[in-house]
């Protein structure tokens, strides 16, 4: 039975943002915080990742891409919405392009605030999603065992 | 030949910012680019005329995280400008220092990206490391280690003591030593030149033609530097404007090397000539007429046009960032690039799509 | 030069210097005193303006009127302060700590203590033409108990009261009123309430039934109601009163009347409220409520027994050594009186400022600090209020000038 939380893929996509999560997301992976310490890959792949850090609201022109990317992404994975624009739409919120956070398009398991959001609260929502991802993994694994269970039956 | 066409972006690992271009190549060399844009585009301009003109000062700053503190200062700069005040010098010199910080953390920023664009992993990491004390600098005076939240309409609000800048200036020696040695790296390792010399070549005829603005516009020889136009405390205070005659990669990375190197010594000189006195008047009422405010941002030069009618709201609010002017050049530059080099390039004018699209 | 190998430097110092990590969780987050992190609320100084909602960028904060409640989504607040900047009773602050990261968006709501839950709580929207009216509750008033004291005018923040107590009438203007409850906190009589009724006029005037009262200063006025025996009153303690007249000054019924000369301190029983405000200001503490030897018909007259404490003393004591150059004339009275050291002086003017009979009088310009002994009331506010310490109470000559 594989860990996910031993070593957890993450891949950061920005949609809408406006820079500021996204440079606090890849200060987490630089020396003063680093969260490859908790064996967190940056991969550009979706399909080779396990946690979706989101940035930023969803907007008209990228609202496809964003659920393209998600669809990549293989079971069990887990979306982190990094920031007050992907919780709920922040300042702009009015604004004629922006729908809302990012769970107006895709579900959202970790909502991580703040404006820009904190390396540490983002290593915060980190370790929660490992949770979730946990739960989630064992969740799919015992569906899997009783489906092979019934079939061997 | 024939020719192929490759979407790049706009989820692409190299670049934070969501861009897309269709990439026709014949073989590995791009023939044209193809943009298109517009996925950070929220319509803040539009949200002028829904915000009271205090709070959207707040709105402003969120443009973009990197450049956050010139926006929010230029708006605050405009807005007094149509009000008729003039606020009080020590507020301007606060002003200067946090524009400064704002450059540096900004330009350390790129030389991390950039290395990282070319795969120079342990230099991507030193530079945000150094990168992180100008953060910390930031948190320790105005709350918040990106946006900032201190310029109000009338001055700042918050004050930086003797102490706190005292403290400031002694962190610079080290790290101007340790970026001595750091910028050694990028600017004499033959590994790093043969990525940056010669790549994403702008004669200084094609500058002037497609606009380029800042580091873009001087590393191919254009001696032009909106700080000396005098805006905030820049008037009183000596600095050089870095140029270049290479005109390639290579040379817009010395320039940016160069004003950081600048930076250090403006921030020195306006510690030094900081007055004492207030740093805020209050500002009543509404305001009624137009402004237009140019400042250096670190991407280069920015325009801010702001036209007032009376009410609470600002009828127009246009921003005209450097990025939009240096995107013709990118245009320019890639075709006749290799296709390896692509991210090199769209790095290279120091893209700040988010200010860009609003 | 070009070359190879330039990182090596870096790369051999990176082995032997500690590591640059803060290993958080291990170790608290990085917090400046300045840092701006969570908005927090001190309830019960909240008078639920909505001011904090009409401000906020990201619409983070509600905040309801009728059910006393202030709510904020954590997961919209972007941190910008302005709340915290406009807040006209300054109950909110930015603490440094983050709002942690959640599963779900959750909103915190804090209510007054006092206030009672209501069976539908709604978080109402602020009405767009920014006038501050909850279609539910209005002020309104019992003017059968109603003094015309004029307190809850005077404690309006928005100034949707009048009273006039010649003509004995109270009005409101009700979009004008922010039903912040101001005004019926501090009626003394309790006659004033917010109620869930309707159609009421939005300015409205009650009028006292009985005859209108004549506003006097000094003279007894004639009888509103007439109270039962027993009730509470404020009396005085003339041993350690000094007739300063404070009290006086901040009656809002003027019903206390000193007499200096005479030594008499008078209250008018039927013009008291009971409000408090004599006990608040007095600063000799002479005053008290009690329920003992309280004639409410009418004006109770109270006689310092006592010789008065300003009179100069006969004779003047060995002559005092003095450090500032006032001239000393060969019949200037010794007693007992302000005393100022003006080498510490400043002449700033704060105790001008402070002083109820404006005895004192401050010239920057020919640094001269004079005072009238006989309008001195010996009350001690400029002595608390020097910031130089320069002032004191003392047996000294009752010189009335003193240069720097």
């Amino acid at each position: 039975m594989p860990k996910f939380s031993k070593s957890p893929w993450v891949m950061h996509y920005d949609g809408s943002s406006c820079n500021g999560c996204d440079i606090e997301v890849l200060a987490s992976l630089t020396p003063l915080y680093d969260i490859e310490r908790f064996g967190v890959v940056n991969t550009g792949d979706p399909r080779h990742a396990d946690i979706l850090l989101i940035t930023g609201g969803i907007n008209y022109h990228n609202e496809s891409v964003v659920r393209q990317i998600f669809e990549q992404m293989p079971e069990p994975k887990v979306v982190v919405a990094v920031g007050i624009c992907a919780c709920s739409g922040g300042v702009f919120r009015d604004c004629y392009n922006i729908k809302g956070g990012v769970d107006t398009t895709i579900p959202v398991d970790v909502y991580v605030p703040g404006c820009a959001a904190r390396p540490e609260s983002i290593i915060d929502g980190l370790v929660q999603a490992l949770d979730v991802l946990e739960k989630k993994s064992a969740a799919s694994a015992a569906l899997s065992e009783g489906e092979s269970n019934a079939q061997q039956s | 030949m024939k020719r192929t066409i490759v979407p790049f972006g706009p989820q692409h690992p190299v670049l934070p910012e969501p861009i897309h271009l269709d990439l026709v190549l014949e073989d590995e060399k791009v023939v044209e680019a193809i943009p298109s844009f517009g996925f950070i585009h929220r319509g803040m301009e539009d949200l002028a005329s829904k915000r009271d003109f205090n709070d959207y000062l707040y709105v402003v700053e969120r443009i973009c995280g990197i450049c956050s503190y010139m926006h929010g200062m230029s708006y605050c700069e405009g807005a007094e400008r149509i009000f008729g005040v003039e606020i009080p010098d020590r507020a301007k010199y606060l002003r200067t220092i946090w524009c400064e910080l704002s450059r540096l953390h900004s330009h350390l920023l790129w030389l991390g990206l950039l290395a990282d664009a070319f795969g120079f992993e342990a230099l991507f990491m030193q530079s945000w490391r150094i990168r992180e004390k100008i953060l910390d600098m930031v948190e320790d005076s105005t709350g918040g280690r990106l946006i900032s939240s201190v310029n109000l309409i009338g001055g700042v609000a918050r004050d930086m003591d003797r102490e706190m800048l005292a403290g400031f200036v002694a962190q610079f020696d080290k790290m101007e030593s340790e970026l001595r040695s750091l910028t050694k790296v990028f600017l004499k390792d033959s590994t790093v030149r043969a990525r940056l010399f010669e790549v994403g070549a702008l004669t200084k005829t094609d500058a002037i033609l497609y606009g380029a603005v800042g580091p873009m516009m001087r590393a191919s020889g254009i001696e032009l530097d909106t700080r000396k136009l005098g805006y905030a405390a820049y008037g009183d205070i000596d600095f050089d404007i870095i140029t270049s005659s290479g005109c390639d990669s290579l040379a817009r990375c010395e320039v940016r090397i160069g004003e950081i190197f600048q930076s250090f010594r403006i921030i020195r000189q306006a510690v030094d000539k900081i007055p004492d006195g207030e740093i805020y008047i209050p500002v009543k009422g509404n305001p009624k007429g137009e402004a237009t405010v140019r400042v250096e941002q670190p991407r280069g030069e920015a325009l801010y046009y702001m036209k007032a009618n009376g009410t609470r709201n600002l009828e127009r609010f246009r921003v005209r960032t450097p990025t939009f002017s240096n995107i013709y050049s990118l245009l320019k530059i890639l075709p006749g690039a290799q296709f390896a080099d692509v991210p090199l390039l769209i790095l290279t004018i120091d893209p700040c799509i988010s200010c860009t699209e609003r | 030069m070009a070359g190879i190998f330039k990182f090596t430097k870096f790369a051999l110092k990176n082995l032997f210097t500690k590591p640059a990590t803060r290993a958080y969780p291990a170790v608290p987050a990085r917090q400046a005193p300045r840092t701006r992190g969570a908005v927090q609320v001190k309830i019960d100084d909240c008078i639920f303006c909505g001011l904090c909602n009409r401000r906020c960028p990201a619409d983070a904060i509600s905040v309801d009127r009728a059910a006393k409640s202030w709510t904020i989504k954590r997961m919209s607040c972007v941190q910008c302060g302005n709340c915290v900047l406009n807040c006209p009773k300054k109950c909110l602050t930015m603490e440094g700590a983050y709002s942690a990261p959640d599963i779900e968006k959750r909103n915190e709501l804090f209510r007054k203590a006092e206030a009672p839950i209501p069976a539908v709580h709604t978080l109402a929207p602020a009405p767009a033409d920014g006038k501050a009216i909850a279609p539910d509750r209005v002020l309104v008033i019992d003017m059968t108990s109603c003094v015309l004291c004029g307190l809850c005018a005077r404690r309006c923040p928005t100034g949707a009261l009048n009273v006039d107590r010649a003509a004995g009438t109270w009005t409101v203007d009700r979009t004008a009123c922010l039903q912040c409850g101001n005004c019926v906190n501090g009626c003394p009589k309790k006659s004033l309430a917010l109620v869930p009724e309707k159609d009421h006029p939005t300015v409205e005037t009650y009028t006292k039934n009985a005859a209108p009262q004549v506003e006097s200063v000094q003279a007894p006025a004639a009888p509103i109601t007439a109270q039962p025996a027993g009730t509470e009153g404020i009396t005085v303690d003339l041993s350690t009163c000094i007739l300063c007249g404070l009290c006086v000054r901040r009656c809002p019924t003027s019903a206390i009347a000193v007499d200096r000369k005479a030594g008499t301190w008078a209250i008018n029983r039927q013009s008291c409220v009971v409000c408090g405000n004599c006990l608040d200001v007095c600063h000799k503490h002479s005053l008290s409520k009690t329920t003992e030897g309280i004639d409410t018909s009418g004006v109770q007259v109270y006689t310092k027994t006592a010789e008065p404490k300003a009179e100069p003393a006969p004779a003047p004591t060995a002559p005092e050594p003095s450090a500032s150059t006032e001239t000393t004339a060969p019949d200037t009275p010794v007693g007992n009186g302000i005393a100022i050291n003006m080498d510490t002086c400043v002449l700033c003017g704060l105790c001008a400022k402070k002083c109820p009979t404006a005895a004192i009088a401050v010239d920057r310009a020919a640094k001269t600090w004079s005072i009238k002994r006989e309008d001195c009331v010996l009350c001690g506010n400029c002595i608390a209020a020097c910031p130089k310490k320069s002032l004191s109470e003392d047996e000294i000559p009752l010189l009335e000038t003193y240069t720097k």
